[in-house]
Formats: C-alpha cells, structure tokens, sequence
C-alpha cells in the first residue's frame, strides 16, 4: 500500500474516532455549557431556552451528527461564548502558534541535530558529557518553568526581550522575532533536548557500522562520512523522533502560550474547555489531528529521501 | 587544548548576551515620581494599557453575563449615580435627588447640557427609556433591582420623579449598577443593534469602543467631543486586556509591557510578589479594602438542622485563615459588610465564634459526618482550608470544582451542600439579604429574616433603620446560613507615572475598576 493511499484511507478514520472521542468526553465531562452562557443570574427558564437555542437539548447521537454534517460543509459551528464562527476564530488564533511551532521547530532541530552530531566527534569526551547533561537536564524541566525562568533573566534583568504578547509577522519582522524568540526557545528545549540524545545514539551507532569503518580505513574525510554515509544511517531514526515532537508541540504550546501571554490556538485551547466550548473544542482538534497526518505523511515521505532503499524494501 | 574550546563557547554566549542586554531597549521607559490627580499635569496624548482578570465577554449593562463585563463597559456608559470607596453615593448624570419622607417616590434632577455620543440629548426622555429597558427588557438582568418602580413622571426636560409601590430609600445606591447606566434612546429603538457586542455611541462615557476581540481585550479611544464630566477621558487610547495568569501579568508589568495590572489578591504569594516588585522600581503597588466578603454559603435547605450549620461555623477558623493563609490580606469578618461600609454593626458580638470542640459536639449530635463544598475551578485554597478545618472537628468534606457560574448553579438547584463564594454585598446589608434571597437565589428561606430586610430596606428614618439593620445582622449570623471568613482587599500594581488610580478603585469588588479618571504623567512632570 502506498503511503498516500495510507493516508487517504485512514484520514476519515481517524477524523471520526478523534472527534467523537472528544463530543464524548466533553459530554460525560460534567458541566453544562447552557449554564456558564445563560450568566449568572439566569433562571432555569433561561437556561432551558439557551440549551435549545444551541441545540443541547437534543440527543448526544444528533448532536454530533449535527456538527459533522456541518463539517462536511465546510461549516464548523459557531462558538458558544464567542458568538463567531469556529473556523474564522481558529484563523484568527492561527498565526500565534503557527510562528511559535515553527521557529520551534528550527530551533530543536539546528541545536538538538547539531550539538548530537558534535557530541559524537569525541565520545565521551567533555563536550559530550556536557551535551549529555544538558540534554537530560532539558527532558527533565517543566516547559512553563523555563519559560519562566526566560522571562526572568531576559526580559525582567537583561530587559533585551519583551516578557508577553506577540506581534503579527505584518507589523514588521524584528518585533515579531523579538517576542516569538523566547516561548519558541521554551518550547524548543525538550525536542531539542530529546533530538540531541536520539542523534547522538543514532550516530554512534551508524559509525560502528563496518562500511563507516571501511571509508575511514579508505582516508575519506569525516565531514564526507558524515554527510554521505552516517546521515543516511542515522537519519530515519532521528526524523521520526522529529515527527512525534512536532506532533507534540502543539500540546506544548497551552502552557508556553499562557506564560508568555500569547493569544493563540493554546489559550483558544483552556478558555474552551474551561468555558465547555465544544464546537471550538472539535475545531482546534480537528486542526490538531490534520496537523498530526501530515506530519507523519511528510516523515514517511522523507524516509525515502534519507534513504532510497526504503522505498525499494516497501515497493517489494 | 580541546578543554579550552567549551569555555570559549561559554565566553562567547556572555558576550553575546552582555551586547543584547546593552543594545536593545524593551522594559518600562524612565519615569517621574508618584504624583496626585489633582496636581500632576497630565498627558492627554498618552495611552495606557491595563490587565485584569476580568473577561469581555460583552458590553451591555443590563444583560452582563457577570460583573466582569463592567471593567469593559464603565468606561462607555454613565451611570445616574456612582458609588465611591465605603459606598458613599455621588452624583454623575444625575446633578441631585431628594427621596420623599416616606420614600415612596424621588424626585431627581439630571444634569444639562449632556448627549449620547450619536447626538441624541440625554434628558428625561432618555432616562426613561433607559430604566424601562433595564425594567421590562426579556432577558434583563438588572430587572430584580426595579421591582418596586412603578412609574417615572417627567416634571421637565431634565426633571424626572419616580414613583413606587413600596418604600425605597435605596434607589440612588441601586442606581450606582449596572440598573442605572444610561443608553441611547436611538440605540435602544435600533432592533439590529447588539450592545454586547458593539456599544458603538450609545453611551455618554469618555471613551469609544474602538475594537473588541471577545474573551481577550478591548481597545479605547477617547471620545471627539468633550466629555460632561471635565475630569475623565484624560487618555487618548486605553486597553484593557484579559491575562487570566497572575505571572503573566506580574511579568508584563515589571517589563513595562503594561502600566496596570491587577494583583490577585486571593492568594497572599501574588501580593507579596507585588509587593517586591514595588520595592525600589518604578511600580507603584494600590491597595484598597473593599466589602467583598470571602464566605461558605451553607444550603441551609438541605442542611435543615441549625446545629449542622452551627457546627459549621463553629468548626472554621476565619482568623487562622486571614492570617495564616491570606498573611493579613483578607480581614476576618463575623458580619456581611467590612467596617466603614453601610450596614457594618460596630460592637456586634459573633453568636457563634470558632470554638472546636463545640463544632465537633454539636457535628456528633447532629450526625454531621460527610459535606461537600463546591467552589469555582482555580480557588483551591480556601475550599481545602476549610476541609482541613471541618476534618478536625470529625467531618469528612468532599471538594467539588466548577467553573464559577457552574458552580453557582449547583448551589441553587440543590446539589450540593455548600458554595465557596465571596460575596460583594449589594447597597445595604438589607438589599443584600434580599438578592441573596430571591434574586441570586441562594437558596434559604427563612420568613423572619425575609422579614427584617424588609423592614430594614424600606425604613426611612436614619436612627430606626440603623437598628432594624443591626436586629437583622444578628438574625443573619444566628441563622448561619454561611460563614463569614474575612473581607478581601483589592491590589493593583501600576506605573508610577499614572495618576488617578485611587478614583478607579471603589471597593465594590477585588477586580473591579473604572478608569475614567486615569492619567499619565506628561513630559513636563508634576506642576
């Protein structure tokens, strides 16, 4: 089979265990959206009228059925407490967390690739000892504290950073750098953290190798082993971690997003389910598993660029 | 030589970071001193940006979803009457009001030569139309407040008497709410206008709506004309935002991303936070008292045996918790209203100090064995504090989180014993004792203190109403239908450069402000 007819199959699969998973637990979760939006001094009369005006007071079945017909539509509900469509809210809270995601992203990968190849120069050399603590030390700490901790000594002592908010890419890109650079470093630590460890391992692993040690009895320089022999070795395991870290960083981004006062898909994300907003609820994990199959097609994808015998082993 | 390569790679990241911090320039601009209102020349150009805990969820005053939504409306629609710091009531588009001996009617003048910002006079007219649309609008929520308002006469263009069918003294301080702010008649008669979410120039206010994103944050300008009231609108732009996270907000204020953060003062570690952050910087930590009562609603419906619920009382230490928990922040209270606010009972003696092994008697006697306290989601402590408390008296509590209307909800439908609630008492102790009553439905009935705060609200003599008032302060703590555990203080941290907080503040409740008289300090400093 191959991996686009994989993904076709399976996208509709997993789009409908994933939301219903969600319509369910947000129906069994206890609470009453009706009531939070009726405010506080409503009666159980204005209760009533807002549960049927929202359609809660049919059954769980059609309710649900009610919001994928929609879906399908390309409808994806209005939000109970916000009164806007779902997919205009999540367009509006996209740019945030796409910008942090992303620089995210490069960050782990330039520093967690880049200090676990190094580390491999000289094993159990001081350089990496020292990644090997760090890289722990980064797997181990809270996101929000080094966030925090960020926060602290760049923006409050050093004052080189704002502490909170963010700034559209439209407004200029050096502010917008400036306030993305610290929650995408906070988010950042642990994959890249992780990343360093699994690229070390790999590489290691891949220089024990008898063709590695071939080319090196042959005299071919390092950086060429590396790049033309280790690379392809190592790569699909490190690439794979890649994928479940990035699939990861959009869990990352509720708490990063609420320490440094970003308001985007992660704080959309609380206010939801603390406010029992089940339409943006389905909405942000709609986006989330979409976000999750195209990782995971492109991590597939990238196999046989790393290494073309994949292909041929699938293809056989 | 390999040893020497991490530590130039650890010279080089100071260095990197040594430059940065010298090169760029995020954090407060410099400032001049504290400075006063009334002698600070003030920065009409300037725009200030506050945070608060608050949500904007919508702007119309008599369907708010909570009270939250005042933060955000305020600062667009007046109000007839406006309450200042221990509930002392000022005029604002009412000029004067003369309440009748038997205080069946009042006659109120209002001031001239005010309009809405779409140009429509405001005058009796309008008046009108505003009251009876907080009175008989379907989903009014400032509707229980007028319950008693029969009619409103026009005397002239800028006279108007209300009549009612029963004694109401305490008109002008109901009138100080969302009841009496003041909407355009030409918005009101617009069916295609929703004020919540778009108050556009329906109000008289000093500052416009000019966005609104829903749950996050309202952005101001300061109205064209100028304003009726010559104090207010001093900023040209204002923000008020939601940061739901006290660090957040701690954060941006210490890097000058804000000028006004609200402290949470329901935890004692936000306020000393504050309080350092304030120490030898260009913060300014404003600490108010306000008569927001931090207390235990007891379903006295289901909890019918009045030893239960003294046992209750009993078995809570509210000055442990005051002082140990809040470290003073939170002033234990035997009564409803905070001393220096109306209804207060100087020299009133508690029925039921904490005393517990009479809690524990009265526990075993009464088969108090199992309780729950429902609490809104985030405010852990006291809940906990007092299942601790209970839990040495014999009494196992089960803690029940919701989100704060929730959790109200389950309160009054009878689905739970009891709600941690801090109440922000209404007028009067009687007018409280009424809404709690009937209007916010917290669930107890009891005709003989139904009574007394009847009799208390529609007194009129001064002297006779201050002891109907007293009777009925006893009545309440002898009842115990809640516990009463301490009245919090509101903590605001702002830059020393703005001036006029102290009018923003009136004690009505921890996180409420209105920042019409807000300033900033201009170039020139203080005159």
């Amino acid at each position: 089979m191959t991996t686009l007819r994989r993904v076709v199959i399976t996208t509709p699969i997993l789009f409908l265990i994933v939301t219903f998973s969600v319509f369910a637990m947000m129906a069994a979760a206890p609470g009453d959206p009706a009531i939070d939006l009726a405010g506080q001094n409503a009666t159980a009369e204005d209760i009533a009228r807002v549960r049927a005006e929202l359609g809660l007071d049919r059954s769980f079945l059609a309710q649900y059925w009610n919001w994928l017909s929609g879906v399908f539509t390309g409808d994806f509900g209005n939000s109970y407490s916000r009164r806007q469509p779902v997919a205009e809210l999540i367009a509006s809270r996209l740019e945030p967390t796409l910008s942090l995601a992303l620089v995210a992203i490069v960050i782990a990968v330039v520093l967690g690739v880049g200090l676990g190849v190094l580390a491999t120069v000289r094993p159990g050399g001081v350089f990496d000892r020292i990644v090997g603590v760090v890289s722990s030390a980064g797997i181990a700490l809270p996101q929000f504290w080094v966030g925090m901790l960020l926060v602290m000594v760049f923006a409050l002592t050093l004052r080189t950073m704002p502490a909170t908010g963010y700034v559209p890419l439209s407004e200029g890109v050096a502010p917008w750098a400036a306030h993305i650079v610290l929650p995408a470093v906070a988010l950042a630590v642990m994959p890249a953290a992780e990343l360093a460890r699994h690229t070390r391992g790999s590489v290691l692993e891949a220089l024990d190798k008898d063709h590695i040690l071939t080319a090196r009895a042959k005299g071919i320089p390092t950086w060429r082993i590396y790049t033309m022999h280790v690379a392809r070795n190592a790569g699909i395991p490190i690439v794979t971690v890649l994928g479940i870290r990035i699939a990861q960083l959009l869990g990352g981004t509720v708490v990063i997003e609420t320490v440094f006062g970003i308001q985007g898909l992660g704080t959309l994300t609380i206010d939801s389910v603390l406010g029992r907003d089940i339409p943006t609820i389905l909405g942000v994990v709609a986006l989330a598993a979409a976000v999750v199959l195209v990782v995971n097609l492109l991590v597939d994808l990238s196999y046989r660029f790393i290494d073309p015998r994949t292909a041929n082993r699938v293809a056989a | 030589m390999a040893a020497r390569k991490p530590r130039r790679l650890i010279g080089a990241v100071v260095l990197v970071v040594t430059m940065l911090a010298a090169g760029c320039g995020y954090g407060p601009n410099s400032v001049s001193g504290a400075s006063d209102l009334d002698t600070a020349v003030v920065d009409r150009e300037a725009g200030l940006i506050a945070a608060t805990v608050a949500v904007p969820t919508g702007f119309d005053p008599h369907r708010e979803r909570t009270s939250g939504e005042r933060v955000y409306y305020y600062p667009v629609f007046d109000r007839l009457t406006r309450a200042e710091t221990g509930g002392k009531i000022v005029p604002m588009l009412a000029a004067s009001w003369e309440t009748a001996p038997d205080a069946m009617s009042m006659r109120m003048s209002l001031r001239e030569g005010v309009e809405f910002h779409d140009g429509t006079p405001f005058d009796s007219a309008a008046l009108v139309a505003s009251i009876m649309r907080a009175q008989h609008l379907p989903d009014s929520v400032v509707a229980p407040f007028l319950t008693t308002l029969e009619r409103i006469d026009l005397v002239g263009d800028h006279e108007v008497v209300f009549h009612y069918s029963a004694p109401t003294p305490d008109m002008p301080t109901l009138l100080a709410g969302p009841a009496g702010a003041m909407i355009s008649p030409a918005a009101i008669a617009d069916p295609h206008r929703d004020l919540r979410v778009d108050p556009g120039t329906a109000g008289t206010g000093p500052y416009l709506v000019d966005r609104f994103v829903p749950s996050q944050t309202v952005s101001y300008v300061r109205a064209a004309e100028k304003n009726w009231d010559p104090e207010a609108g001093r900023l040209a732009t204002l923000e008020i935002r939601y940061v739901a996270d006290d660090r957040t907000r701690d954060s941006a204020i210490r890097a000058g991303e804000i000028d006004v953060s609200y402290v949470n003062g329901t935890g004692a570690q936000a306020v000393r936070q504050a309080q350092l952050a304030a120490q030898g910087s260009t913060l300014r930590l404003v600490e108010e008292p306000t008569n927001q009562l931090a207390a235990l609603w007891v379903q006295s419906d289901r909890l019918t045996d009045r030893r239960v619920r003294e046992a209750l009382v009993r078995g809570i230490d509210r000055d442990a918790i005051a002082q140990g928990y809040y470290q003073g922040d939170c002033v234990p209270s035997a009564q409803l209203s905070r001393e220096g606010y109306p209804g207060h009972v100087d020299g009133f003696s508690d029925p039921y100090p904490y005393d517990p092994v009479k809690a524990r008697e009265l526990a075993a006697e009464s088969g108090l064995t199992n309780f729950e306290i429902t609490y809104a989601a985030g405010r852990e402590a006291l809940p906990v504090i007092t299942a601790d408390n209970l839990a040495e008296i014999g009494v196992d509590t089960a803690l029940r989180p919701g989100t704060s209307i929730e959790a109200i909800t389950a309160f009054r439908t009878a689905q739970t014993d009891s709600f941690m609630y801090s109440i922000a008492p209404e007028g009067t102790v009687a007018d409280t004792v009424k809404w709690t009553m009937a209007d916010a439905r917290l669930s107890y009935d009891d005709p003989a203190l139904a009574a007394l705060a009847e009799q208390a609200s529609r007194t009129v003599d001064p002297q006779e109403r201050m002891q109907i008032n007293a009777q009925l302060v006893t009545a309440l703590a002898e009842a115990a239908i809640f516990v009463p555990i301490c009245h919090y203080n509101t903590y605001f941290l702002t830059a020393s450069d703005v001036v006029g907080f102290d009018k923003a503040i009136n004690g009505e409740s921890q996180f409420m402000m209105d920042l019409r008289y807000v300033g900033r300090v201009g170039e020139e400093g203080q005159s």
